[in-house]
């Protein structure tokens, strides 16, 4: 007996070692370091070509040597490489750029996606869901809708620093914080476009032309490389004209279609109803007595309430705001003073949450989350909408705003800095 | 602790999709419920247990049932036990794959859990304990990371409205971690070897409301961070939430949820293999353990791989066939013993 299990056990240990043997070095899924090429982003578009659909994936991948800069020269060249090719669908697009690369994509490290216009006007679930179903994307993978075509993104490149840096830094610290844009991460749009009560927003880039003087100063590094034996441009747009990334605007979907976009100021007025902002830099523009004002808004949340009076759904908007006042035309600003900048403040944010929930009734899109507060806070009501029809929970209701700003820094003067101004 | 680690390892990677996709927002509640059914099958674990302390349920089948209807149900739990760490192997193969090693053949991955698994087994049940003794601080405090780290970017009004369309969805939420829990069943094979039963049941209590608390906070996070609708479409939602999780210089701690689920699962596999060795000496009075363990590792690595062809098809026999073929082992057979046991008059046997 005791023979049987020693058997049993050098079997069993045997087994374990030649197991390991195989696995220790990855299997079959093994990769090394130095075969892999860094996808940092990827760009999809799409067009149609008698009736098909062509998709078109682009993709910037990372040269660590151009990176760490060649003999010297650090900075002088995009460390990220532009790759593109095409296919009927995006996996076929993404094997026909890879088949040109002399290593393996690896898109552990990727920073996000960039989809192009007609993507998101006409296929955005195909995308999604591609991307969605990778085993290597993750959660926090960025989203940017590209004004025009993804593939001018990637070759414009970064305006200082890689792209894919770049547009990371402004989705975690940046979007809500200057008021631009916004930065969606794949999960927030995944669960915007499944959800049954809110509207897919997207932050928006676009490629224009490097201003002369910026040009001429070297402010710009140029656009990523293009490789991979495409006879592309490195840049975008015109082969001679120098371009950089803007990020600024918001696309807004309905359902998974793209219907239009926000301006600068209806997309403050997005950020003011639906993110809190706590670490903001957003300077506006204030006007009282016929004289401009900044009102740099620090903090920010705001709080929707739905609100059903004999089956009439109205909401109310409370918006509570903390900045700071140091540019200013030299008002005094006593306690009193202050009061009175406070009013003019909370007119002006005011305007822009009305024009954001104004651009979203036109757009017939909830994408500032009241049918989800209605969802939340009184299910009974929202559910006499209907699955199709829960918008008009939102397009047909009365929606108040309220605004609670505080100035709450005025820099290092007091009341007012005693400037002698001239009699004239 | 092998309760814990043996239920966890699988609950927590699967629960939240599971529950989610039938009750939406208030899958947590579900979640909550099904720990009813845990202390149920607790309980009869320990009726059974407490009248036959010296015999295995397979054993005490024949006495009750008689030889044939006796040998009958008790091949049908062992059958339950054998379905088990199938599923279970197929479970860590399809994750390992789809997450890990995508090129990496699912046979070799099955092969190898189960020679771990069979190399514990043999080993016997000490060893297991043991071994579920070291993970388990280290189990339980990725699981806690995970959570409060998911924790900061919580937005608890994802959870709201509360039981929308009634108590309906959340009964069918709990069927499946119901199922799940109820694998404590195993106790009922696990008595007659334990020194101290009155200890064994008030670990299984400990265990099952950990586990509830855990799965539970772990539903209500994920939901709470991804929404009511996303977790539900994802095949593993929890390794998204650990991939989501970035504090400061904190982020990619799926490594986390490969450490808990590797870990977890060859402890659940090594016990169900003892205890399938177990039953088939019983049963059958085979004694050569080179051919049961022989034809654990071989019947293990063929059919966790050939009947299924793709995560779904083991996702669709998951919520599909197994919650009515487990419950009918984990509660209306020990149910039935108990009550024909009672009939004949068994009494409790008072154990030192």
């Amino acid at each position: 007996m005791k023979n049987k299990n020693r058997i049993l056990a050098l079997c069993i240990i045997l087994s374990l070692i030649l197991y390991s043997l195989v696995l220790c070095s990855g299997c079959w899924s093994s990769k090394e370091v130095e075969n892999l090429a860094l996808v940092t982003l990827v760009g999809i578009d799409l067009r149609k070509e008698n009736g098909r659909e062509i998709w078109k994936a682009s993709a910037l991948v990372l040269f660590p040597q151009r990176a760490q800069g060649e003999g010297g020269q650090s900075g002088q060249l995009s460390a990220e490489k532009y790759f593109e090719g095409e296919g009927p669908t995006p996996q076929t697009a993404i094997l026909a750029y890879s088949k040109r690369m002399s290593r393996t994509p690896f898109y552990g490290y990727i920073s996000g996606y960039i989809i192009g216009e007609n993507v998101a006007r006409e296929n955005l679930i195909h995308c999604v869901e591609s991307v969605a179903r990778y085993w290597q994307t993750r959660p926090r993978n960025i989203y940017f809708l590209a004004r025009g075509q993804a593939c001018d993104v990637l070759k414009a490149g970064g305006a200082l620093d890689r792209l894919s840096n770049e547009l990371i830094e402004f989705s975690d610290y940046r979007a809500a914080a200057t008021g631009q844009s916004v930065g969606v991460y794949r999960y927030q749009l995944e669960e915007w476009l499944t959800s049954n009560d809110r509207d897919a927003v997207l932050g928006v880039i676009q490629p224009v032309p490097v201003p002369e003087a910026e040009n001429n100063s070297g402010g710009s590094q140029g656009g990523a490389q293009s490789g991979g034996g495409q006879s592309g441009s490195s840049m975008g747009g015109n082969e001679n004209t120098p371009m950089k990334n803007v990020i600024e605007g918001i696309a807004v979907f309905r359902d998974d279609k793209l219907v239009g976009f926000l301006n600068r100021e209806e997309t403050e007025g997005f950020l003011l109803i639906s993110r809190e902002i706590t670490r903001g830099q957003m300077a506006i523009a204030v006007e009282k007595d016929n004289q401009m004002f900044t009102y740099f808004l620090s903090e920010s949340k705001s709080k929707i309430k739905p609100i059903v009076n004999n089956g009439q759904i109205s909401y109310q908007v409370t918006i509570q705001t903390k900045g700071g006042v140091n540019d200013q035309p030299g008002f005094t600003l006593g306690i009193k003073e202050i009061h009175e900048l406070e009013e003019a403040v909370n007119e002006r944010l005011k305007a822009k949450a009305l024009a954001a929930i104004e651009k979203a009734k036109e757009y017939d899109s909830d994408f500032l989350g009241f049918a989800e507060a209605l969802h939340r806070k009184k299910p009974k009501v929202w559910k006499t909408f209907g699955p199709s029809n829960w918008r008009e929970a939102f397009t047909k209701a009365d929606i108040e705003v309220i605004v609670k700003s505080k100035i709450v820094n005025t820099g290092t003067i007091g009341d007012k800095l005693e400037i002698q101004r001239n009699p004239e | 602790m092998i309760f814990l680690v043996t239920i966890m390892s699988t609950a927590v990677l699967f629960i939240p999709s599971i529950t989610v996709e039938r009750a939406k927002q208030c899958a947590w509640l579900a979640v909550l419920l099904s720990m009813s059914a845990g202390l149920i099958c607790l309980g009869l674990a320990n009726a059974l247990g407490k009248r036959f302390p010296q015999q295995t349920l397979v054993q005490y089948c024949e006495l009750l049932l008689g030889k044939y209807i006796g040998k009958a149900v008790a091949v049908g739990f062992f059958l339950y036990l054998f379905v088990v760490s199938n599923i279970v192997t197929r479970e860590f193969s399809d994750y390992i794959n789809i997450v890990l090693m995508p090129e990496t053949p699912i046979m070799v991955l099955n092969g190898l859990l189960a020679v771990i698994a069979v190399y514990a087994a043999a080993k016997g049940l000490e060893v297991i304990a043991r071994v579920a003794q070291f993970i388990l601080p280290l189990f339980l405090g990725s699981i806690l990371i995970i959570i409060g780290l998911g924790l900061l970017e919580a937005q608890p009004g994802k959870l709201l409205p509360l039981l929308e369309n009634g108590p309906g969805p959340v009964i069918s939420g709990a069927l499946e971690p119901a199922t799940l829990i109820g694998q404590i069943i195993i106790l009922t094979m696990i008595f007659p070897m334990i020194n101290l039963p009155q200890r064994a049941v008030k670990e299984g209590i400990i265990a099952i409301v950990w586990i509830g608390v855990l799965l539970t906070s772990l539903t209500a996070v994920t939901i709470s961070v991804f929404g009511p609708i996303l977790p539900g479409d994802q095949l593993f939602p929890f390794v998204t939430l650990a991939k989501h999780i970035k504090f400061t210089t904190i982020q990619r701690l799926e490594f986390l949820v490969i450490f808990i689920w590797v870990s977890g699962i060859v402890v659940k596999v090594s016990i169900f293999f003892y205890l399938e060795s177990v039953a088939i000496k019983q049963i059958f009075g085979l004694q050569n353990n080179i051919i049961i363990f022989g034809f654990l590792i071989v019947s293990h690595t063929l059919l966790s791989t050939l009947p299924f062809n793709n995560p779904q098809e083991t996702n669709f026999v998951l919520s599909n066939f197994w919650p009515p073929f487990a419950l009918v082992f984990e509660f209306f057979v020990p149910a039935g013993l108990l009550a024909i046991a009672i009939i004949r008059g068994k009494k409790v046997v008072l154990r030192k």
